[in-house]
C-alpha cells in the first residue's frame, strides 16, 4: 500500500519544515506549495489524500482555494488558522473545509486530526453509513431510530434532524451556518440560538452530563461536531 | 397734568378751609406739601411745574389784590421766590432719595440674580451644565431670550440680529464662550440699560470663571490619568519582559544545547530538554494570548458579538478547554434547571470561565474539587466558580492588572482576573471574589435580558 499523499499549502518556510518533518516521520508523502496558484496545479497532478491549508496565504485567501479545490476534489481539507481569525475559519468550513487547527498546535493533535479526516473520507467513500454508535447511543438513520443503552429515545423532528446531520458528518465540524441551512432552511442562517437550544435539548436526552458532553461537542464560536 | 391737578386741589382745599383762620404761611406750607408729593410720585419735571403753578395760584387766590396777578407788596415777591426755590429744592431731594431707593432695589435684584447664577454654576458638573444654567438665569434676569455658545469660535444657533447683545465669556486664560441676549421679538429695538449691561457683564464673568474652573479640573484629571497610565505601562513592561524572557531562556538554551555537535547531550537529557522546550513554548503562548486579550479589553475596542447561548453550553466548552490543565481535578457542574439563556459574546464569556478554571488549576493541589454553579438570583443570573484550595490572599485586589498571589509558582502575568473583570463589565455584569468562602470563589452576576424570539414551532 502506497503512503497517502498530503498537500501542504503554507507560505512560511519554518512552519512547512515542521509540518513536513512531522508528516514524513508519520509515514505520509508530502507535497508542498507556497502559494495558492501553485497549489491548484499540484493538487491536480498529485491528487492528494488530504490537503493542509494555511488561511494566511499572501496571494489568495484560503476560502478561494477551498472553493477551487471543492469544485473537483472530495479529499478532506484541514485548514490552519491563527487565533483571533475565527471568521476566516468559519468561512473556510462553510466553503467545504472539513476541520481546522488553530496555531500554535502540537504534532500529536495534527496527526490525530489527519488520521480522523482520512478515516472519515474512506468510510464515506466505501459505503453509506446508516448507523452511528457512540457512547452507548445508537443512531439508525435508515429507520430514524435513536436508542440510548438499548432503550429508544424519543426525539422531536428538529432534534432528530440536527442529530442525524451531525451523525452523517460524524467527526467533521459543522458550522452554525451549515446546520441552520440544512435543518432550518436558508432563511434561518443567522439564528444561531435555534441550534443552541436544540443542542441543549439533545444533550439533556442523550448525554450523561449535559454540561460536560462526551460526544455532542461544542466547537467554540464555530459550531458542533459529533465525536466519532 | 396730574401735577396741575394736585396743585389745583390744594388751592381748592386751602381756599375752602377759608381765608378765615389760615395765615399766608400755612397756605405756603400746604403748597410745599403738594409740590413734595408731586416730586415723590412723578419726579423732578412735574415738581417744577407744580412749583410754578403753586406760585401762580397762591398769587391769584391768596395775595391781595385777589384774583389778579398784580402784586401789591414787594414782600410777597420775596415769598414767591422763596416758595419756588424751596419747592424745587424739596422736590430735588425727594426725587434723589427715591432714585437711591430704586437703585438699592435694583442692586439687590442684581445681587440676587448673580448669586443664584453663582450657586448654579458652582454646582455644575460640566461645561454644558454651566451653559444651560447661564442661559436659564439670563432669561430670568433680563426677560429676554438668551443663547449660550461654548468655545472660542462662536457659531450661535441663529446669528445675532440688530439689538441683540453679544457678551463674550472671557476667563483669565481665554474666551470660554459667548452669551447672546436676544432682542425681544415684536418689540421695537431697545438697548439694555447701563446697569443691565453691567449685570450681563457680571454674568459673563461668573460663567467664564466657572467654565475655566471645570476646564482646569479636567486638565488635572487628564494629567493624573496620564501619569497612572505611564506607571501601568512601566509595570507592564517590567512584568512582561521578565515573564516572557523566562520561557524564552529555556527554549533558546534548550534548543542550542541540542544543536551542540561537539558535546551532544545524552538521550535522556535530550528528552528532558525537548520536553522543557515544548512546555515553555506552550506557556509562552498562554502569556502572549492573555496579553493580547488584555489589550483588547483595555483598548476599548472590545466589540461584543452577542449571541444567545445556554449556560450549560458555555460552561461545558470552558470546562472542555481546561480539562487537560485541570486533570486530575474533576470539575463538578451544578446548574439550576430552566435557567434563562445568556445573551453574551460566547468566545469572550467562555474566556472568563476558562480564566477562572485556569486559576483553580494553578492555585490548588491536585486533590482539589472545582465547582461551576449557575442559578438565578435577585440581580440576575449568578455564575460561581469555586474550589476548596488555599483560598485568596488577603489584602490584595486580585482583579488589578499584574497582581499575582504571593508565592505564585505558575509564572502567569497576573492578567487573568483583570481580563475577566473587563469582559464581565463590558457585558454589564459584575464579578467579585467571595472572601467568606472556604477556598477561592468568584461570583459573576449578569443581568438577564428578555428572552430571544423562539422559532415558530
Amino acid at each position: 500500500m502506497t503512503a497517502p499523499v498530503v498537500l501542504i499549502i503554507e507560505d512560511e518556510a519554518q512552519v512547512r519544515l515542521f509540518l513536513r518533518t512531522a508528516l514524513s516521520a508519520a509515514g505520509y508523502r508530502v507535497v508542498e506549495a507556497e502559494r495558492g496558484a501553485e497549489a491548484a496545479t499540484l493538487a491536480r497532478s498529485h491528487n492528494p489524500a488530504l490537503v493542509l491549508l494555511d488561511l494566511g496565504l499572501p496571494d489568495a485567501d484560503g476560502i478561494t482555494v477551498t472553493r477551487a479545490l471543492r469544485e473537483w476534489s472530495t479529499s478532506p481539507i484541514l485548514v490552519i488558522s491563527a487565533r483571533g481569525r475565527e471568521e476566516d475559519k468559519i468561512q473556510a468550513l462553510d466553503a467545504g473545509a472539513d476541520d481546522y487547527l488553530t496555531k500554535p498546535f502540537g504534532t500529536g493533535e495534527l496527526l490525530a486530526r489527519i488520521r480522523s479526516a482520512l478515516r472519515r473520507s474512506v468510510l464515506s467513500g466505501s459505503a453509506n453509513t446508516t448507523v452511528v454508535e457512540v457512547e452507548g447511543v445508537r443512531i439508525d438513520m435508515e429507520r430514524r431510530v435513536v436508542t440510548r443503552d438499548g432503550i429508544e429515545v424519543h426525539l422531536k423532528p428538529t432534534e432528530y434532524n440536527l442529530l442525524a446531520l451531525l451523525a452523517k458528518n460524524a467527526g467533521k465540524v459543522m458550522t452554525y451556518g451549515q446546520i441552520l441551512k440544512e435543518v432550518w432552511g436558508p432563511g434561518a442562517v443567522t439564528h444561531t440560538h435555534y441550534v443552541r437550544v436544540q443542542m441543549a435539548e439533545l444533550r439533556k436526552k442523550l448525554e450523561c452530563d449535559p454540561a460536560q458532553p462526551a460526544f455532542l461537542i461544542t466547537e467554540a464560536g464555530v459550531g458542533y461536531r459529533l465525536r466519532a | 397734568m396730574i401735577a396741575l391737578v394736585v396743585v389745583a386741589l390744594t388751592t381748592l382745599a386751602t381756599r375752602m378751609l377759608g381765608l378765615a383762620w389760615l395765615a399766608d404761611a400755612d397756605v405756603v406750607l400746604a403748597y410745599l406739601v403738594a409740590i413734595t408729593i408731586v416730586a415723590v410720585r412723578f419726579g423732578i419735571g412735574p415738581a417744577i411745574l407744580a412749583a410754578a403753578a403753586s406760585v401762580a395760584l397762591f398769587d391769584w387766590f391768596f395775595i391781595p389784590p385777589f384774583y389778579t396777578f398784580t402784586v401789591e407788596s414787594s414782600r410777597h415777591l420775596v415769598t414767591f421766590a422763596m416758595m419756588f426755590v424751596v419747592g424745587i429744592f424739596v422736590s430735588g431731594v425727594a426725587t434723589r432719595l427715591q432714585r437711591h431707593e430704586a437703585d438699592a432695589v435694583e442692586r439687590e435684584r442684581r445681587t440676587h440674580a448673580l448669586l443664584a447664577l453663582t450657586r448654579a454654576t458652582a454646582a455644575a458638573g460640566d461645561a454644558d451644565e454651566v451653559a444651560t444654567s447661564l442661559a436659564t438665569h439670563a432669561r430670568a434676569a433680563f426677560e429676554r431670550e438668551a443663547d449660550v455658545v461654548l468655545g472660542d469660535a462662536p457659531p450661535p444657533t441663529s446669528p445675532p440680529a440688530a439689538g441683540d447683545l453679544v457678551v463674550p465669556l472671557i476667563s483669565q486664560s481665554r474666551a470660554e464662550g459667548t452669551l447672546v441676549l436676544r432682542q425681544p421679538t415684536g418689540a421695537p429695538p431697545e438697548p439694555l440699560a447701563p446697569h443691565e449691561r453691567e449685570l450681563a457683564d457680571a454674568f459673563a464673568r461668573q460663567a467664564a470663571t466657572a467654565l475655566e474652573r471645570l476646564r482646569l479640573a479636567d486638565d488635572a484629571r487628564a494629567t493624573a490619568l496620564r501619569r497612572r497610565t505611564e506607571e501601568l505601562r512601566a509595570a507592564l513592561l517590567s512584568a512582561v519582559s521578565h515573564d516572557l524572557r523566562t520561557p524564552l531562556a529555556t527554549i533558546t538554551g534548550g534548543a542550542t544545547t541540542l544543536l551542540q555537535d561537539d558535546a551532544p547531550p545524552s538521550e535522556a537529557d535530550r528528552r528532558l530538554l525537548l520536553e522543557a522546550i515544548a512546555a515553555q513554548a506552550f506557556h509562552l503562548e498562554r502569556l502572549v494570548t492573555s496579553l493580547l486579550d488584555m489589550t483588547r479589553v483595555e483598548g476599548g475596542v472590545l466589540t461584543l458579538r452577542r449571541e444567545w447561548i445556554p449556560v450549560e453550553e458555555l460552561i461545558g466548552s470552558a470546562a472542555a478547554a481546561t480539562r487537560a490543565l485541570l486533570a486530575p481535578r474533576q470539575v463538578r457542574t451544578d446548574i439550576a434547571a430552566d435557567l434563562p439563556m445568556l445573551h453574551v459574546d460566547p468566545a469572550l464569556f467562555e474566556q472568563v470561565v476558562v480564566n477562572l478554571l485556569e486559576n483553580a488549576a494553578r492555585h490548588t493541589p491536585p486533590s482539589a474539587a472545582v465547582t461551576v454553579a449557575a442559578s438565578v438570583g435577585s440581580d440576575g443570573l449568578v455564575l460561581a466558580v469555586s474550589d476548596d484550595g488555599p483560598g485568596l490572599p488577603a489584602d490584595i485586589d486580585v482583579f488589578e492588572k499584574f497582581v499575582r498571589g504571593p508565592g505564585s509558582r505558575a509564572g502567569g502575568l497576573g492578567l487573568g482576573l483583570a481580563i475577566c473583570r473587563g469582559i464581565v463589565e463590558a457585558h454589564g455584569g459584575r464579578i467579585v471574589a467571595d472572601r467568606a468562602a472556604r477556598g477561592a470563589r468568584f461570583v459573576i452576576t449578569l443581568p438577564v435580558p428578555p428572552p430571544p424570539p423562539t422559532e415558530a414551532a
